[in-house]
């Protein structure tokens, strides 16, 4: 998941990303997929002033995606 | 031409535009180590709360801090008797030609004069302690008549917020040369606009912070 946020820019100052890895961690160990709506509301409990989003939900998306595919250690 | 053109592209290509590149400040930042002013407490670090006026314009009829006082941890409190005797005022606008300076104070000399001004200052141990004790402050205040609109602001019965001024009106700036009315008179045909344009000013939704010690990184 770390590594996701850093490849797809999921972050800038830093503030929020703890707060957005542990949500992502906790998605993917629950394993409900979810579309891009879906996933804005599982986050929407963390405020993000830098990215607009949308390269966080990429990251997640990408996490969960190799967690789905077997590839992730969740 | 030709190969100008080409060096300029080998050059671009061998730049940072147009490449998609990982950040090198990621890695400590997806580790948790970000460090933030709130993150540093250096020793003996003290911390201010602010008590604020409710109103959009009051008198202060009288200041009780004497519970903030006893409050263990509270290690000064300030008053606006206090910070006016110690301080001056100071001009906070840039000069406009013919507008007379406004010189605020940090704390209010008597009135204040917007929700949210400063009222009293706490230090304390903690930021916990400090807002404890403002909240123990006990401030009459005497509502007085407000505006919260500029241009009935700017209407001849509007209460006067700057009484020195004698009006809410800082600078008007008209701007025009020649013969103004007839040249309109001299036109096909005319149209009148209002136009309104908003205040801009900083916000702290994402406040940038410093805090500086006395020591040599």
């Amino acid at each position: 998941v770390q590594q996701a946020f850093k490849e797809h820019h999921g972050l800038q100052c830093g503030y929020c990303t703890p707060a957005m890895l542990m949500t992502s961690l906790a998605l993917g160990r629950r394993g409900i997929p979810l579309d891009r709506e879906q996933l804005k509301e599982e986050l929407a409990g963390v405020l993000c002033r830098c990215t607009g989003y949308q390269k966080i939900y990429d990251a997640v998306e990408s996490y969960l995606g190799e967690v789905a595919g077997g590839g992730g250690t969740a | 031409v030709t190969e100008i053109l080409e060096r300029q592209e080998e050059q671009t290509r061998k730049s940072f535009i147009g490449e998609r590149r990982t950040r090198v400040e990621d890695e400590r930042l997806v580790r948790g180590l970000g460090k933030y002013v709130d993150d540093v407490d250096p020793p003996r670090l003290v911390h201010m709360a602010l008590v604020r006026c409710p109103y959009p314009r009051a008198r202060i009829v009288s200041i009780d801090a004497s519970a903030a006082r006893a409050l263990p941890g509270v290690l000064e409190v300030l008053l606006p008797e206090d910070v006016l005797a110690r301080t001056d005022p100071i001009t906070i606008l840039r000069p406009i030609p013919d507008a007379p300076a406004i010189m605020p104070r940090a704390l209010p000399d008597g009135e204040a004069l917007y929700e949210g001004q400063p009222i009293a200052s706490v230090c304390a141990v903690s930021r916990y302690v400090a807002e404890d004790a403002a909240q123990l402050i006990d401030v009459e205040y005497e509502p007085l008549p407000f505006v919260v609109d500029v241009l009935q602001a700017a209407e001849d019965d509007a209460p006067v917020l700057h009484e020195s001024m004698g009006t809410n009106v800082l600078v008007t700036n008209p701007r025009g040369d020649g013969d103004w009315d007839g040249a309109f008179e001299a036109c096909d045909s005319r149209c009148r606009r209002h136009l309104s344009i908003n205040r801009v000013s900083g916000s702290r939704w994402r406040p940038a912070r410093s805090l500086r010690t006395g020591h040599r990184a």
